[in-house]
Protein backbone atom coordinates (compact mmCIF):
# COMPACT_ATOMS: atom_id res chain seq x y z
CA UNK A 1 0.00 0.00 0.00
CA UNK A 2 1.33 3.44 -1.03
CA UNK A 3 1.20 6.16 1.36
CA UNK A 4 -0.51 9.21 0.04
CA UNK A 5 1.48 12.39 0.37
CA UNK A 6 2.13 13.67 4.04
CA UNK A 7 0.05 16.72 4.45
CA UNK A 8 0.89 20.62 5.11
CA UNK A 9 0.81 22.36 8.16
CA UNK A 10 -0.38 25.32 6.61
CA UNK A 11 -3.85 26.01 4.61
CA UNK A 12 -5.75 28.96 3.55
CA UNK A 13 -8.24 29.86 5.88
CA UNK A 14 -11.85 29.85 4.78
CA UNK A 15 -13.36 31.94 3.32
CA UNK A 16 -10.41 33.52 1.40
CA UNK A 17 -10.30 33.32 -2.29
CA UNK A 18 -7.00 33.01 -3.99
CA UNK A 19 -5.74 33.45 -7.68
CA UNK A 20 -2.32 33.62 -9.20
CA UNK A 21 -1.98 36.42 -11.55
CA UNK A 22 1.56 35.69 -13.58
CA UNK A 23 4.30 35.44 -10.54
CA UNK A 24 1.87 36.99 -7.84
CA UNK A 25 -1.32 35.80 -5.46
CA UNK A 26 -4.17 37.63 -5.07
CA UNK A 27 -5.84 36.49 -1.84
CA UNK A 28 -9.66 38.12 -0.94
CA UNK A 29 -10.97 37.37 2.46
CA UNK A 30 -15.21 37.20 2.04
CA UNK A 31 -15.67 38.02 5.51
CA UNK A 32 -13.72 41.05 5.89
CA UNK A 33 -13.88 42.17 2.28
CA UNK A 34 -9.95 42.83 2.17
CA UNK A 35 -8.00 42.59 -0.40
CA UNK A 36 -4.37 41.38 -0.16
CA UNK A 37 -1.38 40.85 -2.36
CA UNK A 38 1.69 38.70 -2.37
CA UNK A 39 5.07 39.08 -4.53
CA UNK A 40 6.82 36.67 -6.19
CA UNK A 41 8.55 35.71 -3.20
CA UNK A 42 5.74 35.75 -0.70
CA UNK A 43 3.74 33.68 -3.40
CA UNK A 44 6.47 30.96 -3.49
CA UNK A 45 6.60 30.58 0.32
CA UNK A 46 2.70 30.24 0.62
CA UNK A 47 2.39 27.87 -2.31
CA UNK A 48 5.00 25.55 -0.78
CA UNK A 49 3.87 26.14 2.80
CA UNK A 50 0.33 25.06 1.90
CA UNK A 51 1.11 21.93 0.19
CA UNK A 52 3.75 20.04 2.21
CA UNK A 53 5.18 19.90 5.26
CA UNK A 54 6.50 23.01 7.01
CA UNK A 55 10.14 20.91 7.76
CA UNK A 56 10.32 20.16 3.79
CA UNK A 57 9.04 23.26 2.67
CA UNK A 58 11.79 25.25 4.65
CA UNK A 59 14.10 22.55 3.15
CA UNK A 60 13.17 23.54 -0.62
CA UNK A 61 13.27 27.67 -0.11
CA UNK A 62 16.63 27.06 1.37
CA UNK A 63 17.85 25.30 -1.08
CA UNK A 64 16.03 27.42 -4.11
CA UNK A 65 17.20 30.35 -2.75
CA UNK A 66 20.26 29.62 -1.51
CA UNK A 67 20.34 31.69 1.83
CA UNK A 68 21.12 30.78 5.52
CA UNK A 69 18.49 28.32 6.98
CA UNK A 70 17.89 30.54 9.81
CA UNK A 71 17.40 33.89 7.88
CA UNK A 72 14.72 31.98 5.57
CA UNK A 73 13.29 30.60 8.90
CA UNK A 74 12.82 33.93 10.27
CA UNK A 75 10.86 35.57 6.98
CA UNK A 76 9.17 32.38 6.51
CA UNK A 77 8.18 32.61 10.14
CA UNK A 78 6.99 36.11 9.76
CA UNK A 79 5.36 36.00 6.59
CA UNK A 80 3.15 33.35 8.78
CA UNK A 81 2.55 35.30 11.24
CA UNK A 82 1.30 38.31 9.34
CA UNK A 83 -1.29 36.35 7.30
CA UNK A 84 -2.74 34.31 10.44
CA UNK A 85 -2.79 38.08 11.48
CA UNK A 86 -4.56 38.96 8.80
CA UNK A 87 -6.71 35.98 9.33
CA UNK A 88 -5.69 34.72 5.64
CA UNK A 89 -3.90 31.67 7.36
CA UNK A 90 -4.32 29.20 9.37
CA UNK A 91 -2.69 26.28 11.20
CA UNK A 92 -3.69 22.75 10.34
CA UNK A 93 -4.15 20.65 13.82
CA UNK A 94 -4.15 16.87 13.41
CA UNK A 95 -4.98 14.26 15.72
CA UNK A 96 -1.49 12.80 16.66
CA UNK B 1 -37.50 65.02 -29.53
CA UNK B 2 -37.34 61.23 -29.91
CA UNK B 3 -39.05 59.53 -27.63
CA UNK B 4 -36.86 56.46 -25.95
CA UNK B 5 -37.61 53.34 -27.77
CA UNK B 6 -39.91 50.96 -25.69
CA UNK B 7 -37.91 48.21 -25.75
CA UNK B 8 -34.10 48.02 -25.60
CA UNK B 9 -31.85 46.38 -26.93
CA UNK B 10 -29.21 45.44 -24.24
CA UNK B 11 -26.07 43.63 -24.13
CA UNK B 12 -26.08 39.66 -23.98
CA UNK B 13 -29.08 39.69 -26.25
CA UNK B 14 -30.75 41.39 -23.23
CA UNK B 15 -33.96 42.85 -24.04
CA UNK B 16 -35.56 45.84 -21.17
CA UNK B 17 -38.74 46.62 -21.42
CA UNK B 18 -39.20 50.53 -19.85
CA UNK B 19 -42.68 51.54 -18.09
CA UNK B 20 -45.41 51.55 -20.36
CA UNK B 21 -43.76 49.38 -23.34
CA UNK B 22 -46.47 46.60 -24.56
CA UNK B 23 -46.93 43.38 -22.91
CA UNK B 24 -46.98 41.32 -25.67
CA UNK B 25 -45.54 40.17 -28.40
CA UNK B 26 -42.37 41.57 -26.17
CA UNK B 27 -40.90 39.17 -24.08
CA UNK B 28 -38.49 41.03 -22.30
CA UNK B 29 -35.94 39.65 -19.86
CA UNK B 30 -36.19 42.95 -17.68
CA UNK B 31 -39.44 44.82 -17.55
CA UNK B 32 -40.37 47.55 -15.45
CA UNK B 33 -43.49 46.79 -13.65
CA UNK B 34 -46.80 48.38 -11.40
CA UNK B 35 -45.01 50.49 -8.65
CA UNK B 36 -45.35 48.56 -5.44
CA UNK B 37 -44.03 48.53 -1.77
CA UNK B 38 -40.38 46.69 -2.30
CA UNK B 39 -39.81 45.04 1.60
CA UNK B 40 -35.94 46.58 2.17
CA UNK B 41 -33.94 43.18 4.04
CA UNK B 42 -33.09 43.37 7.16
CA UNK B 43 -29.37 41.35 6.65
CA UNK B 44 -26.64 42.95 5.59
CA UNK B 45 -26.19 44.68 2.44
CA UNK B 46 -23.25 45.73 -0.35
CA UNK B 47 -23.15 49.65 0.25
CA UNK B 48 -21.88 52.21 -2.64
CA UNK B 49 -20.41 54.96 -0.46
CA UNK B 50 -19.33 58.41 -1.55
CA UNK B 51 -15.81 59.97 -1.46
CA UNK B 52 -17.14 61.07 2.33
CA UNK B 53 -18.01 57.80 3.34
CA UNK B 54 -21.43 58.24 3.11
CA UNK B 55 -23.48 55.39 1.89
CA UNK B 56 -25.57 56.32 -1.55
CA UNK B 57 -26.61 52.59 -2.47
CA UNK B 58 -27.88 49.61 -0.29
CA UNK B 59 -27.82 46.31 -2.49
CA UNK B 60 -28.67 42.96 -1.24
CA UNK B 61 -28.43 39.97 -3.43
CA UNK B 62 -31.24 37.34 -2.01
CA UNK B 63 -32.23 34.29 -3.17
CA UNK B 64 -34.61 34.82 -5.54
CA UNK B 65 -34.64 38.51 -6.42
CA UNK B 66 -32.29 41.91 -6.15
CA UNK B 67 -33.16 44.75 -4.15
CA UNK B 68 -31.63 47.83 -4.27
CA UNK B 69 -31.93 50.98 -2.12
CA UNK B 70 -31.02 54.44 -3.14
CA UNK B 71 -30.73 56.22 -0.53
CA UNK B 72 -33.12 58.98 0.54
CA UNK B 73 -34.41 58.49 -3.52
CA UNK B 74 -36.52 54.92 -4.28
CA UNK B 75 -35.90 51.54 -3.47
CA UNK B 76 -36.04 49.09 -6.69
CA UNK B 77 -36.52 44.93 -6.47
CA UNK B 78 -35.92 42.90 -9.32
CA UNK B 79 -37.38 39.36 -9.06
CA UNK B 80 -35.19 36.33 -10.66
CA UNK B 81 -38.06 34.66 -11.65
CA UNK B 82 -39.59 36.94 -14.71
CA UNK B 83 -36.95 39.78 -14.51
CA UNK B 84 -40.01 42.72 -13.58
CA UNK B 85 -38.52 45.31 -12.31
CA UNK B 86 -40.54 47.10 -9.24
CA UNK B 87 -40.02 50.61 -7.82
CA UNK B 88 -41.70 51.32 -4.72
CA UNK B 89 -42.41 54.91 -6.44
CA UNK B 90 -43.00 56.71 -9.09
CA UNK B 91 -39.89 58.92 -10.43
CA UNK B 92 -39.41 61.39 -13.54
CA UNK B 93 -38.93 59.38 -16.30
CA UNK B 94 -35.22 60.24 -17.44
CA UNK B 95 -34.45 59.68 -13.72
CA UNK B 96 -35.91 56.13 -13.54
CA UNK B 97 -34.56 55.36 -17.08
CA UNK B 98 -30.95 56.24 -15.32
CA UNK B 99 -31.78 53.46 -12.52
CA UNK B 100 -33.04 50.70 -14.87
CA UNK B 101 -30.30 50.90 -17.33
CA UNK B 102 -27.13 52.21 -15.57
CA UNK B 103 -27.84 50.54 -12.38
CA UNK B 104 -30.42 47.78 -12.24
CA UNK B 105 -29.28 46.61 -15.62
CA UNK B 106 -25.13 46.00 -14.96
CA UNK B 107 -26.27 44.91 -11.25
CA UNK B 108 -28.61 42.25 -13.32
CA UNK B 109 -25.99 41.42 -15.39
CA UNK B 110 -23.09 40.75 -12.67
CA UNK B 111 -25.95 38.59 -10.48
CA UNK B 112 -26.17 36.79 -13.77
CA UNK B 113 -22.57 35.69 -13.15
CA UNK B 114 -21.59 38.06 -15.96
CA UNK B 115 -18.34 40.30 -15.72
CA UNK B 116 -19.08 44.10 -15.83
CA UNK B 117 -16.95 46.28 -16.10
CA UNK B 118 -17.66 49.74 -15.10
CA UNK B 119 -16.10 51.67 -17.80
CA UNK B 120 -16.85 52.59 -21.88
CA UNK B 121 -16.09 50.87 -24.53
CA UNK B 122 -14.27 52.13 -27.85
CA UNK B 123 -13.45 50.19 -30.68
CA UNK B 124 -11.31 50.67 -33.41
CA UNK B 125 -10.11 48.17 -36.17
CA UNK B 126 -12.03 45.85 -34.65
CA UNK B 127 -10.40 45.87 -31.11
CA UNK B 128 -11.71 47.15 -28.14
CA UNK B 129 -10.25 49.13 -24.99
CA UNK B 130 -12.15 49.75 -22.16
CA UNK B 131 -12.05 53.35 -20.44
CA UNK B 132 -12.54 53.07 -16.54
CA UNK B 133 -12.52 55.02 -13.67
CA UNK B 134 -14.44 56.65 -10.90
CA UNK B 135 -17.14 58.51 -11.42
CA UNK B 136 -16.33 61.86 -12.54
CA UNK B 137 -13.06 60.65 -13.89
CA UNK B 138 -13.61 62.21 -17.92
CA UNK B 139 -14.89 58.54 -18.90
CA UNK B 140 -18.11 59.90 -20.82
CA UNK B 141 -16.16 62.92 -21.95
CA UNK B 142 -12.89 60.91 -23.46
CA UNK B 143 -15.62 58.53 -24.87
CA UNK B 144 -17.48 61.24 -26.85
CA UNK B 145 -14.40 62.96 -28.02
CA UNK B 146 -12.82 59.43 -29.28
CA UNK B 147 -16.11 58.69 -30.59
CA UNK B 148 -16.60 61.72 -33.17
CA UNK B 149 -12.60 60.87 -34.50
CA UNK B 150 -11.82 57.31 -35.63
CA UNK B 151 -13.08 55.33 -33.00
CA UNK B 152 -16.74 53.61 -32.88
CA UNK B 153 -18.25 54.25 -29.13
CA UNK B 154 -19.95 51.06 -27.81
CA UNK B 155 -20.93 52.70 -24.60
CA UNK B 156 -19.64 54.89 -22.22
CA UNK B 157 -20.85 53.64 -18.52
CA UNK B 158 -20.46 49.36 -18.32
CA UNK B 159 -19.01 46.90 -20.37
CA UNK B 160 -19.63 43.25 -20.69
CA UNK B 161 -16.67 40.83 -20.78
CA UNK B 162 -17.57 37.60 -22.17
CA UNK B 163 -14.65 34.46 -20.76
CA UNK B 164 -14.87 32.35 -23.75
CA UNK B 165 -11.37 32.74 -25.47
CA UNK B 166 -10.74 35.15 -27.04
CA UNK B 167 -11.92 37.32 -24.62
CA UNK B 168 -14.90 40.13 -25.80
CA UNK B 169 -16.25 42.81 -24.81
CA UNK B 170 -19.67 44.28 -25.57
CA UNK B 171 -21.09 47.57 -23.90
CA UNK B 172 -24.61 46.96 -21.83
CA UNK B 173 -26.10 49.43 -24.36
CA UNK B 174 -25.13 51.84 -26.80
CA UNK B 175 -24.72 55.37 -25.51
CA UNK B 176 -23.18 58.10 -23.48
CA UNK B 177 -24.06 60.21 -20.53
CA UNK B 178 -22.76 64.04 -20.96
CA UNK B 179 -22.13 66.84 -18.17
CA UNK B 180 -23.03 70.16 -19.14
CA UNK B 181 -19.22 70.68 -18.59
CA UNK B 182 -18.37 68.12 -21.15
CA UNK B 183 -21.11 68.99 -24.02
CA UNK B 184 -19.42 72.62 -23.49
CA UNK B 185 -15.80 71.05 -24.00
CA UNK B 186 -16.64 69.15 -27.09
CA UNK B 187 -18.55 72.46 -28.60
CA UNK B 188 -21.56 70.39 -28.76
CA UNK B 189 -25.01 72.02 -28.72
CA UNK B 190 -26.29 72.51 -24.52
CA UNK B 191 -29.49 70.62 -25.63
CA UNK B 192 -28.18 68.24 -27.49
CA UNK B 193 -29.49 64.39 -27.36
CA UNK B 194 -31.74 63.88 -23.94
CA UNK B 195 -31.98 65.55 -20.87
CA UNK B 196 -31.48 62.03 -18.16
CA UNK B 197 -30.70 62.98 -14.32
CA UNK B 198 -28.45 66.06 -15.11
CA UNK B 199 -26.74 65.08 -18.14
CA UNK B 200 -27.53 64.57 -21.57
CA UNK B 201 -27.90 61.49 -22.80
CA UNK B 202 -26.75 61.00 -26.74
CA UNK B 203 -27.37 57.73 -28.83
CA UNK B 204 -24.42 56.94 -31.19
CA UNK B 205 -25.73 56.96 -34.95
CA UNK B 206 -25.89 53.21 -35.74
CA UNK B 207 -23.38 53.27 -38.04
CA UNK B 208 -20.91 54.42 -35.32
CA UNK B 209 -22.55 52.15 -32.83
CA UNK B 210 -20.64 48.75 -32.15
CA UNK B 211 -23.42 46.68 -31.38
CA UNK B 212 -22.07 43.15 -30.57
CA UNK B 213 -19.12 41.67 -28.64
CA UNK B 214 -15.82 42.94 -29.78
CA UNK B 215 -12.11 41.33 -29.26
CA UNK B 216 -10.64 43.38 -26.36
CA UNK B 217 -7.32 44.11 -26.30
CA UNK B 218 -7.14 47.00 -23.40
CA UNK B 219 -8.34 48.58 -20.33
CA UNK B 220 -7.43 51.68 -19.25
CA UNK B 221 -8.21 53.37 -16.17
CA UNK B 222 -8.76 57.04 -16.06
CA UNK B 223 -6.42 59.11 -14.26
CA UNK B 224 -7.08 63.18 -14.61
CA UNK B 225 -4.19 65.29 -14.68
CA UNK B 226 -3.17 69.03 -15.60
CA UNK B 227 -3.85 70.36 -18.41
CA UNK B 228 0.20 70.64 -19.03
CA UNK B 229 0.85 67.64 -18.39
CA UNK B 230 1.36 64.69 -21.00
CA UNK B 231 -1.03 61.70 -21.78
CA UNK B 232 0.27 58.52 -21.39
CA UNK B 233 -0.46 54.80 -20.23
CA UNK B 234 1.47 53.18 -17.81
CA UNK B 235 0.79 49.28 -18.00
CA UNK B 236 0.15 47.59 -14.63
CA UNK B 237 0.66 43.80 -14.38
CA UNK B 238 -0.08 41.00 -11.74
CA UNK B 239 -1.89 41.55 -8.59
CA UNK B 240 -2.31 45.64 -8.83
CA UNK B 241 -3.68 44.77 -12.57
CA UNK B 242 -6.55 42.30 -11.12
CA UNK B 243 -6.91 45.29 -8.14
CA UNK B 244 -7.43 47.79 -10.90
CA UNK B 245 -9.97 45.57 -12.72
CA UNK B 246 -11.89 44.37 -9.22
CA UNK B 247 -11.62 47.92 -8.03
CA UNK B 248 -14.07 48.72 -11.40
CA UNK B 249 -16.08 46.01 -11.71
CA UNK B 250 -19.84 45.37 -10.89
CA UNK B 251 -20.54 43.08 -8.26
CA UNK B 252 -23.53 42.20 -6.05
CA UNK B 253 -22.13 40.04 -3.65
CA UNK B 254 -18.89 39.65 -1.44
CA UNK B 255 -19.95 36.40 0.70
CA UNK B 256 -18.85 32.89 -0.10
CA UNK B 257 -20.44 31.61 -3.10
CA UNK B 258 -19.61 31.02 -6.54
CA UNK B 259 -20.16 34.34 -7.93
CA UNK B 260 -17.20 36.50 -6.39
CA UNK B 261 -14.91 33.12 -7.28
CA UNK B 262 -16.07 33.23 -10.99
CA UNK B 263 -15.70 37.21 -10.89
CA UNK B 264 -11.75 36.63 -9.47
CA UNK B 265 -11.41 34.13 -11.87
CA UNK B 266 -12.81 35.92 -14.99
CA UNK B 267 -10.86 39.01 -14.35
CA UNK B 268 -7.33 37.40 -13.88
CA UNK B 269 -8.34 36.06 -17.49
CA UNK B 270 -8.92 39.18 -18.47
CA UNK B 271 -4.90 40.67 -16.95
CA UNK B 272 -3.72 37.70 -18.61
CA UNK B 273 -5.05 38.34 -21.73
CA UNK B 274 -5.62 42.10 -22.29
CA UNK B 275 -3.30 44.72 -21.39
CA UNK B 276 -4.05 46.92 -18.13
CA UNK B 277 -2.90 49.66 -17.14
CA UNK B 278 -3.13 53.52 -15.97
CA UNK B 279 -4.17 56.40 -18.81
CA UNK B 280 -3.28 59.75 -17.82
CA UNK B 281 -5.80 62.41 -19.38
CA UNK B 282 -4.69 65.79 -19.57
CA UNK B 283 -7.59 68.44 -19.21
CA UNK B 284 -8.87 70.03 -22.66
CA UNK B 285 -9.36 69.22 -25.65
CA UNK B 286 -5.86 68.87 -26.34
CA UNK B 287 -5.20 66.58 -23.61
CA UNK B 288 -7.95 64.40 -24.99
CA UNK B 289 -6.65 64.35 -28.53
CA UNK B 290 -3.20 63.31 -27.01
CA UNK B 291 -5.13 60.51 -25.65
CA UNK B 292 -6.12 59.29 -28.92
CA UNK B 293 -2.63 58.79 -30.13
CA UNK B 294 -1.73 56.87 -27.05
CA UNK B 295 -4.45 54.46 -27.02
CA UNK B 296 -4.11 53.72 -30.34
CA UNK B 297 -0.67 52.96 -29.53
CA UNK B 298 -1.62 50.76 -26.87
CA UNK B 299 -4.07 48.88 -29.44
CA UNK B 300 -1.05 48.21 -31.67
CA UNK B 301 1.18 46.19 -29.07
Amino acid sequence: MTAGPEPADYALAPGVLSRRVDEEMVLLDMSSEQYYSLDGVGTDIVMRITSQPMVRALAELTRDYDVDADVLRTDVEQLIAELRDAGLLQHVHRDS
Amino acid sequence: MTPPTPVLAAACGIRVARRGAPAAPVDADLKVGVVHEVAIPTGPSLDARSPEGESWRRLWSLPDRLVLEFVNLVAIEVADRDGTVVFDRMLPPDTEDHLLLDHVLPLWLARRGHIVLHGGVLVRDGRAVVVTGHSGAGKSTLTAFLGERDWSIGGDDAAVVRREPPLTVEATYATVRLTPDAVGLLGMAADVGVAVAGKRRIDPPPTDAQHGPVALSAVARINPVGGSSTAGFERVRGAAALNLLLSNTFHVDLGPGAHLAGLLEGLAQVVESAVVGELSVPRGREGLAAVDSVLTDVLAS
